[in-house]
C-alpha cells in the first residue's frame, strides 16, 4: 500500500518536473527565437536606415531592398516607419508613407484585420488612424456592419478612423451605437469631424444620446465655432441644468454676446452653478450693459460667483479701478473681502 | 632717379593719419592672416595710383606731379575708416590700403565712394589731365597665401587697371576662398533610427568650407566618458533631451561649464513643449530648442545658418 503510494508521488514528481522541463525549453526557445527575429529586425533597420531616409524625407526612388519579403521585414519596415511619424512632421513624409503601405502593405494589414486574435486586429486599426491608410476604410465599414462582436476597444478606434477619413457613414453610427462611449471617448470622436459632419449631427440633436448631446455642446465651445452660437442659445431653454450649464460655457468660450437679456434671468438662478457660468460669460458683454448685474452677483451667497464676479469686472479695461470705488461704497463685507482677494491676486 | 619715383622733398603730408612704409605692411599683413583663422572673417588690400601718373610727369613735369602725389595722399588719408591702414608702395608709386575685417564687396563701394570726390588738382599751373585714379583689390580669406603672391597679384591688377582707364577696379578673386575649416559633430541619441535619419541628415548636408566630422552616441554618459569633445574645434552636438544615462541637460551643463564652452553649438531635441521647458533649456544654454515632431529640413537649414554665420 505504502508502496504504491510512494510509486505514485514519485511519478507525480517526474510527471511535474517533466511537464516543467518542457515548459522550460518551450520559453528557452521562445526567447531564443525572439532574441534571433529582434537581432534580424535591427539588422534590416541598420541596412536600410538610408534608403528609408532618401526615400521619405528626399522623395528618391524606393530602393527594392525595402519591398518586404519576410514577416521580420515588415516588422522592421514598421519599427522604422513608426519612429518616423512618432519624431518627425512634415505632409511629404506621411503622404510618402500611406504611398508606401498602400504599394506593399495593403493585403498584409487587411488579413491583419481579420485574424483572430484582438491584439493582431486592435494594432491594425490603430495603424490604419496613424498612418492615415484610406484604402482599408471600406474593411472596417465591412468589420462594423458585421455581425460579429468586437471589443468596446476595436469600436471606439473604428469609429475614430471613420471620423479621421471625415466620412459620413460616422454619423448614422453614433445615432446608434454599437457600444456605450463615454464623454472623453465622444469627445475625441466630434473633435475630428468636419463642420458639414457637425451640421449633420446637429439635425438629428433631438435624437442624440445624453451624452452626446453634451458632447455636442462642449465642442462647439472648444473649437469656438460661432456659427453654432443660436443653437446654444437655443439649449439655455433646456430642461437639463447641466445642457444649460455646459451651452453657458460653450458660450462664454466663444464669447459672442448677441442679446444679453438672454442671460439676465441666470443671474437669478436658483442654482449657483449657473450664476457663476453667466458671471463668467458676462466678461464678454460692454461694462455699461454688464456692471449692474456683475454687482449685485457680487454680493452672491457664493464664494463662486463672487469670486468670478470680482474676476469679470477686473478683466474690463477700468476694471480695477471699478472695483475700488464699489470697495468703497459697498457696505457688504463678503463683496469686500472678494475684491480685496482679486486686486492682491492680479 | 626715374620719373615715376616722385620727389618728396618740397611737398610733406598734411594728413593727420600716420601713413606707413611698406616694411610695417609684412607685418600687419602676417598677422591679420594668423586672425583670419581665428576670426573666419577675411580682410582686403586695396592698391591705388594716380592714373596714367606717367603721361603726368612726361606733360607737366616732376614739380607737378609730385603735388599732384601729396595732395591725393593727403584725400586718401581723410577718405580711410577708423580700422583702416594706409601704406606708401614702394617709389611712390601708389597706396596700399588694409581694410580690416572688410571683404571684397565693401571694398568696392568704398572706392566707388572716393572716385566720386576727388579732388581737382590745385596748381596755378593749368592742366588738360583730369586727376583720376586706378585701383585692385585683394580680398584675403585663407592664413596659407603669403604676403609676396598678394603683393604681387595687387600690383599686376593695379598695372591692369591702369592701363584699363581711369576709375577702373581690378579685382584680384584668387585668394578668397577660404580654408576648410573642420568641425566636430555629436549625435546624442539612443534610437537607432532617428540616430541614423541625423547622421544621413549630415552626410548629406552640403555647407561650403566646413568638413564634418561626425559620430554618433548613445547616451550623455558615453559622450562624455569619450576623449571626442575635448578640443578646440568648433563643435555642433545635437542631444536628445531623454536619454538612458546622464540626459541632454546633464551633458548642456557639463559642456557650458568649460572654459571654452564657447565652441559648442548646442542643438537640443525634445518631446516637451511648454514654455518654461523651452526657456530653462535657452538659459542652461543650449542655441536651438527644437520640439517633437520636427521637420528635419528645417533642422537641416538651421544648421546650415548657424555654421554659415561663423564666416560672416
Amino acid at each position: 500500500m505504502i508502496e504504491n503510494k510512494l510509486f505514485v508521488l514519485v511519478m507525480g514528481i517526474v510527471l511535474c518536473i517533466s511537464l516543467l522541463s518542457v515548459l522550460l525549453i518551450y520559453l528557452i526557445t521562445q526567447r531564443f527565437r525572439e532574441t534571433r527575429s529582434l537581432a534580424k529586425v535591427e539588422q534590416y533597420i541598420k541596412q536600410h536606415n538610408v534608403e528609408m531616409y532618401l526615400y521619405l524625407i528626399e522623395g528618391k526612388v524606393l530602393s527594392e531592398g525595402l519591398i518586404p519579403q519576410t514577416r521580420l521585414d515588415i516588422r522592421a519596415i514598421e519599427e522604422m516607419i513608426v519612429c518616423y511619424t512618432k519624431n518627425l512632421s512634415g505632409e511629404d513624409i506621411l503622404f510618402r508613407i500611406t504611398a508606401y503601405m498602400e504599394r506593399y502593405l495593403q493585403e498584409h494589414y487587411r488579413k491583419q484585420l481579420k485574424s483572430s486574435k484582438w491584439s493582431i486586429r486592435i494594432n491594425t486599426l490603430y495603424k490604419i488612424a496613424d498612418f492615415r491608410l484610406y484604402f482599408l476604410l471600406d474593411d472596417v465599414l465591412g468589420m462594423l456592419n458585421r455581425s460579429k462582436n468586437y471589443s468596446r476597444d476595436e469600436y471606439f478606434q473604428m469609429y475614430k478612423i471613420l471620423a479621421t477619413f471625415e466620412s459620413d457613414e460616422l454619423i448614422p453610427f453614433l445615432l446608434q451605437p454599437k457600444v456605450k462611449f463615454g464623454e472623453l471617448e465622444y469627445k475625441k470622436l466630434l473633435y475630428y469631424l468636419n463642420h458639414r459632419q457637425f451640421d449633420m449631427l446637429l439635425d438629428q440633436y433631438e435624437s442624440l444620446s445624453n451624452v452626446l448631446q453634451r458632447m455636442m455642446i462642449d465642442i462647439i465651445g472648444m473649437k469656438h465655432i460661432v456659427e453654432f452660437v443660436p443653437f446654444l442659445e437655443n439649449r439655455l431653454n433646456d430642461e437639463s441644468l447641466e445642457i444649460r450649464i455646459r451651452a453657458l460655457k460653450s458660450i462664454a468660450q466663444i464669447g459672442l454676446i448677441r442679446d444679453i437679456d438672454l442671460y439676465v434671468p441666470f443671474t437669478q438662478s436658483t442654482y449657483w452653478e449657473e450664476r457663476m457660468m453667466v458671471t463668467k460669460l458676462l466678461v464678454h458683454a460692454p461694462i455699461s450693459q454688464a456692471l449692474p448685474h456683475l454687482e449685485v452677483l457680487l454680493k452672491d451667497s457664493s464664494w463662486w460667483v463672487r469670486s468670478a464676479a470680482a474676476k469679470s469686472i477686473h478683466n474690463h479695461k477700468k476694471g480695477k479701478e471699478i472695483l475700488e470705488s464699489i470697495m468703497i461704497t459697498t457696505t457688504d463685507r463678503f463683496a469686500f473681502d472678494m475684491i480685496a482677494e482679486v486686486i492682491e491676486e492680479r | 632717379m626715374s620719373k615715376q619715383e616722385i620727389k618728396t622733398t618740397s611737398f610733406r603730408s598734411l594728413s593727420t593719419i600716420d601713413i606707413y612704409d611698406m616694411s610695417f605692411l609684412q607685418r600687419f599683413y602676417d598677422v591679420q592672416a594668423a586672425n583670419v583663422v581665428r576670426s573666419k572673417t577675411s580682410f582686403t588690400l586695396v592698391f591705388v595710383a594716380i592714373h596714367a601718373v606717367n603721361e603726368w610727369f612726361e606733360r607737366y613735369g616732376d614739380n607737378l606731379a609730385s603735388q599732384a602725389f601729396w595732395q591725393i595722399n593727403e584725400f586718401l588719408s581723410q577718405q580711410i575708416r577708423n580700422t583702416d591702414l594706409i601704406f606708401h608702395l614702394p617709389k611712390k608709386n601708389g597706396w596700399v590700403i588694409l581694410m580690416l575685417n572688410t571683404g571684397q564687396e565693401e571694398a568696392t563701394y568704398f572706392l566707388k565712394r572716393i572716385f566720386q570726390s576727388i579732388p581737382p588738382l590745385a596748381s596755378e599751373q593749368e592742366t588738360d589731365l583730369p586727376m583720376g585714379l586706378s585701383a585692385s583689390i585683394v580680398e584675403i580669406a585663407n592664413s596659407t597665401i603669403s604676403y609676396e603672391e598678394v603683393l604681387c597679384a595687387g600690383e599686376e591688377a593695379l598695372q591692369l587697371a591702369n592701363v584699363k582707364g581711369n576709375k577702373e577696379i581690378q579685382i584680384v578673386e584668387r585668394f578668397k576662398e577660404p580654408e576648410i575649416e573642420q568641425v566636430k559633430v555629436s549625435i546624442i541619441e539612443d534610437d537607432k533610427v532617428m540616430q541614423s535619419v541625423l547622421l544621413t541628415m549630415l552626410q548629406r548636408i552640403e555647407i561650403d568650407y566646413f568638413d564634418l566630422d561626425i559620430q554618433t552616441f548613445h547616451d550623455g554618459h558615453q559622450f562624455l566618458q569619450s576623449f571626442w569633445y575635448q578640443s578646440s574645434h568648433t563643435h555642433l552636438v545635437i542631444v536628445n533631451d531623454i536619454l538612458p544615462k546622464k540626459n541632454g541637460i546633464e551633458v548642456l551643463h557639463e559642456l557650458r561649464s568649460m572654459p571654452n564652452n564657447k565652441k559648442y553649438i548646442i542643438f537640443m531635441l525634445s518631446k516637451l513643449k511648454t514654455e518654461e521647458d523651452m526657456i530653462y533649456a535657452f538659459e542652461a544654454g543650449v542655441d536651438e530648442y527644437i520640439t517633437k515632431p520636427y521637420n528635419i529640413k528645417l533642422v537641416a537649414a538651421r544648421l546650415k545658418r548657424l555654421l554659415g554665420r561663423l564666416r560672416s
